[in-house]
């Protein structure tokens, strides 16, 4: 027996240069599978949006992916557009240059800047703390920060390969639950196969993304 | 070994970036600026959050700073680009380099692609915009397609890539000389990391060469004469 089921997985497909066509055929095989979500830059949001209509697939909008290095009001502004365009979730990436500058008050104004937009029109909030750029007291820090603005969901990393240092593990999942007082956890690294899902999941992972979800 | 392409030249040319570990502190950044300032270098390239750390003493030091908009993958929708670029510009950006949409692209809705862009322009309201195609993944014929947009467009400069992996080569500099000529100037990036490397592409056309290695590449210039 398998040790997850599709409505664990997140199926995202941050990848440069997507044709709309891809993307609707993604989406239907996600559909199809009973996948959670689909994961989709912000200029595909519409076209995901339109395929998913009538499923339970939702739709996730990236915000300031991959790198998180926009200004709070610019990430604000692109969570408002994403759900206005159909976004059900948004995934926020954190700024992990602020986190090391020791700059808290910008992670904090954009964390709370989106999660009041996103509550306000009933979307759920994901934040991406790419904790293989971060010590283990920043992570915390991020962490924190986020489960204390109401984020609903803390995701492990961005999954941008050129950022990836080291891939996300069992460990990653085990901090953000130690931290976390209503967060739940999202496990995301390079994730090809569906050993590493079931991994995550027994690790304590509410959810798994992967680019190959929906063949898992 | 003698060449035409001279230091200053290639000093001229360059964009220079920071390069380090991904998600670089202000701190290090205000340093490797700080560390620019002596050089020629055509424009410090910043991500959009630096821009405010860095423009009061840059633009004091007579120094231009350009922004990376729609970057690195080209995925923002087009209201939070011209949000993103106004933003970059009131913060002190004096450049625009900004990524088409990359999707739309692919899906060949060219005509999505020229009036987004044509946005673009209008927000830059006369400041320098690069063109961020994404040579990197495209075929001869969709650098082509991609490229005549930005010549019908105006569009000052070209930028190949984005970097992050994504590498330009001499035959993707030849291929846009040889069919636009000089109607729109070229901005190499991702990949030219030597100087042999910039003066070739110097040789090649290119106007302006955005790297992470600008020092490294002026160095090299000692060991050439």
């Amino acid at each position: 027996m398998k040790g997850w089921t599709a409505m664990e997985l997140n199926q995202t497909l941050y990848k440069c240069g997507l044709s709309q066509n891809y993307v609707i055929e993604i989406c239907a095989e996600a559909a199809k599978k009973g996948i959670y979500s689909v994961s989709v830059f912000p200029s595909m949001v519409k076209t995901a949006a339109t395929a998913l209509k009538n499923s339970n697939t939702k739709v996730c909008s990236s915000i300031s992916y991959p790198l998180g290095a926009d200004a709070p009001a610019i990430k604000i502004e692109e969570c408002r557009n994403a759900i206005a365009d159909g976004a059900q979730e948004v995934s926020l990436v954190m700024n992990a240059a602020a986190v090391k500058s020791g700059k808290l008050d910008i992670v904090k104004e954009e964390v709370k800047g989106v999660v009041d937009v996103a509550k306000k029109l009933g979307c759920v909030v994901k934040v991406m703390i790419e904790m293989p750029l971060l010590t283990k007291e920043e992570a915390v820090c991020a962490i924190e920060i986020a489960d204390s603005l109401g984020v609903d969901v803390i995701q492990t990393a961005t999954g941008f390969k050129p950022l990836q240092k080291r891939n996300i593990t069992k460990d990653d999942i085990a901090l953000v639950l130690a931290t976390v007082k209503h967060a739940k956890v999202e496990a995301i690294g390079t994730f090809n196969n569906p050993n590493i899902a079931e991994e995550m999941i027994s690790a304590g992972a509410h959810r798994v993304a992967s680019d190959v979800a929906i063949a898992f | 070994m003698t060449t035409k392409v001279s230091r200053l030249d290639v000093e001229r040319a360059i964009d220079a970036s920071i390069g380090a570990a991904p998600a670089p502190t202000v701190e290090q950044v205000i340093e490797f600026a700080k560390s620019t300032i002596p050089y020629n270098f055509s424009a410090l390239a910043l991500e959009p959050f630096y821009i405010r750390f860095i423009a009061p003493f840059y633009h004091d030091a007579g120094k231009r700073i350009c922004t990376v908009c729609n970057y690195p993958l080209g995925g923002m929708s087009n209201k939070t680009i011209l949000a993103q670029e106004k933003q970059a510009i009131a913060d002190g950006s004096d450049e625009i380099d900004c990524g088409i949409n990359i999707s739309a692209f692919m899906s060949g809705n060219y005509a999505e692609v020229a009036e987004d862009y044509q946005r673009v322009m209008e927000t830059a309201d006369g400041r320098i915009v690069k063109y961020l195609y994404f040579a990197d993944l495209l075929t001869e014929y969709q650098q082509l397609k991609a490229v005549e947009i930005a010549v019908n467009l105006g569009v000052p400069f070209l930028k190949t890539n984005p970097g992050y992996g994504y590498t330009t080569t001499l035959e993707n500099v030849r291929l846009i000389k040889e069919n636009f000529g000089d109607a729109i100037k070229i901005m190499v990036s991702g990949g030219v990391r030597t100087t042999e490397g910039a003066i070739a592409m110097m040789e090649a056309g290119v106007e302006r060469i955005a790297t992470s290695s600008a020092f490294q590449i002026i160095a090299g210039f000692d060991k050439l004469n």
